[in-house]
């Protein structure tokens, strides 16, 4: 078997495992991918939604807590209860990259943005706003022959 | 009663970014200066531009407008008078995107080629700057037959646009300007 062909195999077995630990509700956290087409530029007077395509993670990833910055466009829990406006940053992953079976390329989690489009995250759980809240790419390693993680911070709502 | 100061930055970014007086129906000098649609748009969200988290995708000409202070205009206003009349110093900052890397995320004018104004920030600030002063100064785009109170009278770049680079591809532009008004000395003002 060809080293290409066992990383294949590696990513299916890895993402079995990661299957089940959704499967079992180890993953509280529904992550999408949502891209937003303008008929301009982002928010220019005039310009609107042309459509909306959204991708939500299957399986649902590990999403863990990093660091946080001062920012306007933070919020969430903190902001609602105490008035601190922090951009809290989020591990999202690992999450599998593509094989025969499932898992994602990295130009399907990190679509590119444009004049005329909107890239986000909605993060929806326990530790987000009801309805969730939106995020922007800081990062993603897919360094790692099975898996990628993407950092996100907290943006625009 | 709507805030004297929510009309007057309502009818500055009117003109920035709403193409005020592009129709023509505000005469052939407010059509000569004025500003086409799509060129400039609102901080998202009303944010800060320097925030470091601001949207890549929604900065390029993103527009902020900032009131600094207010004083009396020409001496102190005689209080059992009517109408007053206030110099106010606003900020109009806006937003240049700059590098080969996020060219895709540049908001390009007609005539414009993202890979090339990529490369040159500071250019299109400044020249953005000057289209900027040039419509605000306008006295036909600034002012409407219909305003009553409060009544922008006049708005003028006041020293210098400076650049501010912030860094990983972002550029400031920031303008003083005064904007002269004048207000009905009867209203409480209250919101």
């Amino acid at each position: 078997m060809s080293a290409a062909s066992l990383r294949l195999a590696h990513r299916a077995a890895a993402d079995a495992g990661r299957r089940a630990a959704a499967a079992v509700g180890a993953r509280p956290t529904t992550v999408s991918v949502v891209v937003v087409t303008y008929s301009g530029p982002v928010g220019v007077t005039g310009s609107s939604v042309v459509s909306t395509s959204t991708t939500v993670l299957s399986p649902a990833p590990r999403v863990r807590s990093g660091s946080a910055a001062s920012s306007y466009l933070g919020g969430g829990t903190a902001a609602a209860s105490a008035g601190v406006l922090l951009a809290g940053q989020y591990l999202v992953g690992p999450i599998t990259l593509d094989y025969a079976g499932g898992g994602y390329t990295q130009a399907q989690l990190c679509p590119a943005a444009g004049e005329d489009r909107a890239v986000y995250y909605l993060l929806e759980g326990d530790e987000f706003s009801s309805g969730g809240e939106r995020f922007r790419l800081v990062d993603a390693d897919a360094t790692r022959p099975h898996q990628i993680t993407l950092v996100v911070e907290r943006t625009a709502q | 009663m709507t805030s004297p100061y929510l009309t007057l930055r309502n009818r500055l970014l009117a003109i920035v970014c709403d193409a005020r007086g592009a129709d023509g129906s505000l005469g052939a000098d407010a059509l000569a200066k004025s500003i086409p649609l799509g060129r400039f748009r609102r901080a998202q969200d009303g944010a800060p531009l320097r925030d470091p988290a601001y949207p890549a995708g929604a900065l390029d000409r993103a527009v902020r407008v900032d009131w600094l202070s207010e004083a009396d205009d020409e001496g102190v206003n005689n209080p059992l008078q009517a109408p007053h009349f206030y110099a106010s110093r606003v900020s109009v900052t806006h937003a240049i995107l700059y590098g080969s890397a996020i060219s895709a995320a540049i908001s390009v004018a007609s005539g414009e080629t993202a890979a090339t104004v990529a490369l040159q920030p500071q250019e299109r600030a400044l020249m953005d700057a000057r289209r900027i002063r040039r419509a605000l100064a306008c006295p036909d785009l600034l002012r409407a037959s219909s305003d009553t109170d409060p009544v922008p009278l006049a708005c003028v770049r006041e020293g210098e646009t400076t650049l501010e680079d912030l860094g990983n591809g972002r550029l400031l532009a920031v303008s003083m300007y005064t904007l002269r008004w004048q207000s009905d000395n009867t209203a409480a003002g209250d919101p």
